[in-house]
């Protein structure tokens, strides 16, 4: 009897088993189910193993569990979401810098035919932040879908209800973000640009 | 002339016919503990319409007269004054801020430079276009201006080509146009024939010719002392004085004896 998948009960009222390394069973009974099947599967498995162990709780309970878990892994997920945060202004910042040093010359060109400090600082930042959006709102796009499809492969009726929808503020706070890191990240090769000797950049080869 | 030194340039009165004046120009360059005089009090006026060529071994101060008229480099001491408005309003270069010398390359003075400068990934047309886009010009007038200039200079069938399609003659070609494009004062044209063959380059001359007939001025560096003789004027410049003045105006078929 113990061990494997199995059903306690009757499969159409039976919501949920899980067998844990922990518990030879761990069951859902929902509410209608007779005693009398309840008990004649508690005497079968004392009959078989000689004792049974039992630790009974509430649905609410059991709920209360899931959702601290679930709240645990948002917040572990939110503090890998401020750690990509960091690493990603430092790669904008790098990329930005390189790609910068690549253009140098053209950044000298541009200067010498009257395009001022302001307007290579704009098209450094421009170019840095139309990257980051880009990222963004792919990102959304993707942790949207994503997270359609999890709350719809969640079965109906569990332990705790879960329902889709688009977190705007998150979105906002997320878009918000991404602008200041992008203002940071680019400030410096912006101005590394900007201050450029017009006639040295000209001359890179 | 550092940044501190410079305010905004005070108009000062320029004779109408003149289009740049210099004065006792002075650029000195620290190389370690030596001090190098790249111009040495240099002095010199050209009038509208002149064509000047400054002639002069590597090493003399060419490149660096041409950087600091063209407000890309600062002189040490002395006057680069403009008649911007044409009208007699004189500009020194010197007491320029960095935003009035951002306006002087892109509306007064057209560059050209040895190695054409272009943007590989713009078209011709793109290329000589790019001036009058940063200067937020209408696009109806950029096209026109664009269009009629790449005719002026021959290259209409080639506007859509790109940098490396085109050969050295048409890429400076390119370059003439794009120096031209926002009706500068003058067009400062540093070796423009430099990596060109003969050629090419009476090509290039002929242009430059055409331009000086059409009203434009302009100052050449050149180390050919050969095609410096179309030029009106001929200045020689040795470590950074100008040592010798002659008269041009010869023809391109007398220099080649065509």
């Amino acid at each position: 009897m113990a061990g494997g998948s199995w059903s306690l009960i009757d499969l159409k009222t039976f919501t949920l088993v899980i067998r844990t390394n922990v518990y030879d069973w761990f069951a859902w009974v929902e509410k209608g189910v007779s005693d009398e099947d309840v008990l004649e599967e508690i005497l079968g498995y004392i009959e078989d193993r000689g004792y049974l162990v039992i630790f009974g709780f509430t649905k609410s309970f059991a709920s209360s569990i899931f959702r601290t878990m679930i709240n645990l892994i948002t917040f572990i997920t939110n503090g890998l979401l401020i750690f990509s945060i960091i690493i990603a202004m430092i790669g904008l910042t790098l990329h930005s810098l390189l790609t910068t040093m690549a253009r140098r010359r053209e950044i000298g060109m541009l200067r010498s035919i009257g395009l001022s400090k302001k307007g290579v600082i704009r098209s450094i930042s421009g170019e840095t932040l139309i990257l980051a959006l880009l990222g963004v709102f792919t990102g959304i796009f993707a942790g949207l879908v994503q997270g359609y499809l999890m709350v719809d492969t969640m079965p109906a009726g569990g332990l705790i209800t879960v329902t889709w929808t688009i977190p705007w503020l998150t979105i906002g706070i997320l878009v918000l973000t991404v602008l200041i890191t992008v203002i940071l990240s680019s400030r410096y090769p912006a101005k590394w640009a900007a201050n450029l000797n017009i006639i040295d950049a000209v001359r890179t080869r | 002339m550092n940044k501190e030194q410079r305010s905004t340039a005070r108009a000062v009165r320029i004779d109408l016919d003149i289009v740049l004046k210099v004065h006792d120009l002075v650029k000195t360059y620290t190389v370690g503990n030596s001090t190098i005089t790249a111009l040495n009090k240099v002095n010199l006026t050209i009038k509208k319409g002149e064509f000047i060529a400054i002639v002069g071994p590597s090493g003399a101060g060419k490149t660096t007269l041409i950087n600091c008229l063209g407000a890309l480099d600062f002189p040490d001491s002395g006057k680069i004054i403009y008649n911007v408005d044409g009208k007699g309003m004189g500009l020194d270069v010197t007491q320029m801020t960095n935003k009035q010398h951002k306006k002087m390359r892109l509306r007064k003075i057209g560059l050209i430079f040895q190695f054409y400068n272009l943007f590989p990934i713009l078209t011709a047309y793109e290329n000589v276009e790019l001036p009058m886009v940063i200067d937020k010009k209408d696009s109806k007038v950029r096209k026109e201006k664009v269009k009629s200039l790449l005719k002026r200079i021959g290259l209409e069938e080639r506007m859509e080509h790109l940098p490396t399609q085109m050969s050295g003659g048409e890429q400076q070609r390119v370059t003439i146009a794009r120096a031209l494009v926002n009706d500068p004062l003058i067009i400062l044209a540093d070796e423009p024939t430099g990596e060109l063959d003969t050629e090419t380059t009476t090509n290039i001359m002929k242009i430059f010719l055409d331009l000086k007939k059409a009203g434009e001025s302009i100052l050449m560096v050149t180390h050919n002392v050969r095609i410096a003789e179309v030029a009106d004027r001929i200045i020689t410049l040795t470590d950074g004085e100008f040592t010798g003045e002659k008269t041009g105006g010869k023809s391109i078929e007398d220099i080649y004896n065509y």
